[in-house]
This record gives C-alpha cells, structure tokens and sequence, in this order.
C-alpha cells in the first residue's frame, strides 16, 4: 500500500511540475506549484515525518500559496511568452491534483500503514527531539530565522 | 524507495531550474525556486527520517521557514516593481540603480 502511493504521489508531483513549467499563465503555474506541494506533503508523510508535512500543508499550501495567488491577481498580466502559450490546465486535472493528496491521505489513515519502516510512535518520539535541537545547539540560527520572518513582514508593510 | 526519492527530487529540482532559466517573468521565476527549495526538502526529510536525525528535521523546518520568508520578500519586491511601472519582465531589469 505504501509503495502504491509512494508511486501515484510521485509521478503525479512530476506531472504537476511539468504542467507548471509548460503554463504560460501564472494562475495556472500557480495552481500547479499547490497540487506539487500538496504531494509533496504526502511524500513527507510517507517518510515517516508527519509534522513537517502538517507544516508543508498549514505553511506552504496554506499561507504562501495565497500570497502567491494575491500577488499573482495583482500583478499585470503580460502577454505570453511565445511557445509556452498553447497549452491550457484542463479543469478536472485541476480538481484531481488538489483532491488527490487528500485521498491519498486517507487510503493510507485507512490501511492503517504507516510509512517510513516503523511506527507512528518512533516517528513522533524522533520528532519530539525537534523543539530541544532548536532551541539548544540550534539556537542562533533559530533567532536569525526569526529575525528574517520579521523583517520580511515589515517588507510586506512597507509594500 | 532511497533511489526513488531521490529521483523524483532531482526530477522536481530540474523542474524548477528549467523554470527559473526559461520563464520571464518575475512571478514564475519565484514559482521555480519555490519548487527547487521543496525538492531539496523531498530529499533532506526522507534522509533525515531514514537515519532518525532529528537534527535533519529540524534543519527541514528552518528552510521551510526561510522558504516562507524568501516568498514574502520576493512577493514584496515584485509588487513594488508593478507599482513603479518597471516591467515584469526580468529582461527589463539587467542594470543596477546608483
């Protein structure tokens, strides 16, 4: 079961990146780079990190796509390039790729397989270690991260 | 499962980098390092779980955050450059100012 998702959430994340290289539109690309996350999400899943793909999805999917989305129904459209402009996103495959991660999420919920060779509980015991690391021998780089969040937000008010 | 991952992370990466050289655009140009900085963390993740390095994920999360904050940045200078009147076109933009 894993493999078989593994397998359809892999090729489906390479279709989806190809599609977005190939849109001349940006909304479309767009829309691309989300089913490329949300799948990536599930391939975070399938290695045995369950946090960093609930953050993939709250962070990534989540808050920076729709910043994208924004800046991107903002920004003036310019004409398209020259041989990129032919293709179109069929919606239905829109659909499929924002649906998909999430009935890949449940058929694994639902096999009971957890992915990444062992339990639910040793994923989480490893990730457990996380909040020590970054804020004991990871510290600095922990603050700078913080200090560059902030600064960035203070980009986007100045903006 | 090791060479797989590391396939489609490479797959993806070159995705992005194609993106980023042949689009012109300044928005799909930010869309292509978003998703060559995803695929390194396909890799870095899967690695990182393999081992049970914590340490691994910890450094996945910290380039999730920097990725988020790059995102706002970029976003922010693009739409300044739209305001301005500059092009969005990143051909348009091959002087520096001063």
């Amino acid at each position: 079961m894993v493999e078989l998702v593994f397998w359809f959430s892999a090729i489906l994340a390479v279709i989806f990146a190809s599609f977005m290289l190939a849109q001349s539109s940006l909304f479309a690309s767009s829309i691309c780079l989300l089913a490329v996350l949300m799948q990536a999400a599930t391939l975070f899943f399938l290695s045995g990190a369950p946090m960093l793909a609930f953050v993939q999805v709250l962070v990534y999917a989540g808050a920076v796509m729709v910043l994208i989305v924004v800046a991107v129904m903002a920004s003036p459209g310019p004409a398209p390039a020259s041989i990129w402009s032919r293709l179109s996103l069929p919606r239905p495959l829109v659909w499929a790729g924002l649906i998909l991660p999430a009935l890949e999420f449940a058929l694994l919920l639902w096999a009971g397989a957890f992915p990444g060779g062992g339990s639910m509980g040793a994923a989480l015991s490893t990730q457990n270690q996380i909040g020590p690391i970054l804020f004991g021998p990871y510290a600095l780089a922990t603050e700078a991260v913080t200090l560059l969040m902030f600064l960035a937000s203070l980009a986007v008010l100045d903006s | 499962m090791t060479l797989s991952i590391w396939g489609v992370s490479v797959l993806l990466f070159l995705a992005g980098l194609a993106m980023v050289v042949l689009r012109r655009q300044l928005l799909a140009m930010l869309l292509g390092l978003e998703l060559m900085i995803n695929s390194v963390n396909i890799a870095l993740v899967y690695t990182g779980s393999l081992w049970a390095d914590a340490e691994a994920l910890s450094a996945a999360l910290l380039i999730l955050a920097i990725a988020a904050a790059e995102v706002v940045v970029g976003l922010s200078l693009i739409l300044k450059l739209n305001g301005a009147g500059a092009p969005v076109d990143s051909s348009g933009l091959s002087e520096l100012k001063g």
